[in-house]
């Protein structure tokens, strides 16, 4: 007993470094890890995913507000909108049927991946001429809300200033994570650092660290009402938080010193992997096709 | 990507914005250092309660329990539990005070916002309170999973 509350320890370190270094809740790694590796009931690993997920985000984002990296008014901003979200799509969830969302969502991801994947190489650049927000401008809301900051790039050694643009926009797409997260359980965090850096003209650690911020409000939205049921194992939630918060602390002491490229890149390969296992979820629900590859 | 390309021109009137737009790094400090402090004590005493609880249950032997938890129904049966040392009551306070620290991230900072003055900032911080405690109150009602 006392190995496999160490490998579950040992999954949920890897799940929260990963987590750390691209603005993830880490759930994408550990409900497949509880259900598969371990048996349990999908509700429970479910559940013990959102409390890891609060754990995660609270330790992700003390070390990044800490590190003056997360831009605090621009995830109180956003809140708005994922927490609204939440709100409705765990209302229109009874109306819309989930497997038309998981294919909607995975064409929303695609397309984002192709965007992240296209503007690796310009966002360092970028950095590194110090340049960052040459050009973007900020709209009205960003203006009137003071939507700004800078931070320090440890890996291109440089002091990058920028402002938030298409706020509408991006408001948008957050709620959209938020809809996602309160119907499909998943991606959250991955929408809204794809909306914050290939939307909003936010450099991408600002967006990793800023959704880091982020992800633990709705998240423990989800834990009050699975608090509430009665549906969390505290047997299991304990080792697996402790695991996410120790490895969101070794992966946000690094992320800094990475290149955006690095993250970008792997924040790309992450977005193909869970496009296709929205899709995959989409076409097993809706049409009975089973893709292969999926858990 | 095209606005990376911009000319020049969009610079000049950039700079302009950044002055309008900008935040004073005083200003960020406070309220990322109040964020800060309310994280890390959140932080810690979910550690302290889930070490504990784990160490005692290491100690009596138990095997983990598959289905899911009986709670406690009244503040003096928690304090009961945890004067006997038993683990699940400190794995329970764990997941309370884990659960309650981006709550109170959210309402403590609504206070800070107002302390610096930062009317629209207030408005903001409390519409995403109210829109949490609905969110809790409509889950908890319709047994339907928010967030």
């Amino acid at each position: 007993m006392f190995i496999t509350y160490l490998v579950m320890f040992l999954i949920a370190i890897f799940a929260g470094f990963f987590g750390a270094l691209v603005g993830i809740g880490g759930g994408i790694v550990i409900v497949p890890a509880l259900s598969v590796i371990f048996h349990l009931p999908i509700h429970t690993a479910i559940a013990a995913s959102i409390v890891s997920v609060i754990a995660t985000s609270i330790a992700g984002a003390r070390s990044y507000v800490d590190q003056q990296i997360t831009n605090v008014r621009l995830g109180m901003f956003l809140e708005i909108s994922t927490t609204l979200g939440a709100l409705v799509g765990a209302l229109i969830g009874v109306i819309v049927q989930g497997w038309i969302l998981a294919i909607i969502f995975s064409a929303l991801i695609f397309y984002m991946s192709l965007v992240s994947f296209r503007t690796r190489n310009t966002e360092d650049r970028l950095i590194e001429t110090g340049a960052y927000n040459g050009g973007i401008s900020a709209d009205g809301i960003s203006r009137s809300l003071r939507l700004t900051g800078k931070y320090y790039d440890v890996a291109a050694k440089s002091e990058v200033d920028y402002q938030a643009t298409r706020t509408i926009e991006g408001s948008l797409i957050s709620s959209l994570a938020g809809i996602g997260s309160g119907m499909l359980g998943i991606g959250g965090g991955v929408i809204k650092v794809a909306a914050m850096n290939s939307l909003m003209g936010i450099p991408m650690k600002v967006a990793v660290a800023t959704s880091k911020f982020m992800i633990g409000v709705t998240a423990a939205i989800s834990a009050v009402v699975y608090f509430v049921a009665g549906g969390i194992n505290f047997y299991v939630v304990a080792p697996v938080a402790l695991g996410t918060m120790l490895g969101a602390t070794f992966g946000s002491a690094v992320m800094n010193k990475l290149r955006s490229r690095v993250i970008k890149t792997i924040f790309f390969l992450l977005m193909i992997y869970l496009g296709y296992q929205m899709l995959a979820k989409g076409l097993s629900l809706g049409l009975n096709v089973n893709l292969p590859g999926v858990l | 990507m095209n606005d990376f390309s911009k000319t020049q021109e969009s610079d000049v009137q950039l700079e302009g914005a950044t002055q309008q737009v900008g935040v004073s790094l005083q200003e960020v400090r406070f309220i990322n250092k109040v964020v800060t402090v309310i994280l890390a004590t959140g932080m810690y005493t979910t550690v302290g309660f889930y070490l504990i609880g784990l160490i005692l249950f290491f100690a009596k032997g138990d095997s983990i329990p598959q289905t899911s938890m009986q709670y406690f129904h009244s503040f003096r049966s928690v304090m009961l539990a945890i004067l006997s040392l038993s683990p699940r009551s400190f794995l329970y306070l764990g997941t309370i005070s884990l659960i309650l620290t981006p709550v109170s991230r959210v309402f403590i900072s609504i206070f800070a916002f107002w302390k610096e003055k930062d009317k629209k900032f207030v408005i903001v911080t409390t519409v995403v309170f109210l829109v949490i405690v609905a969110s809790v109150v409509v889950g908890s009602i319709f047994k339907i999973n928010v967030g």
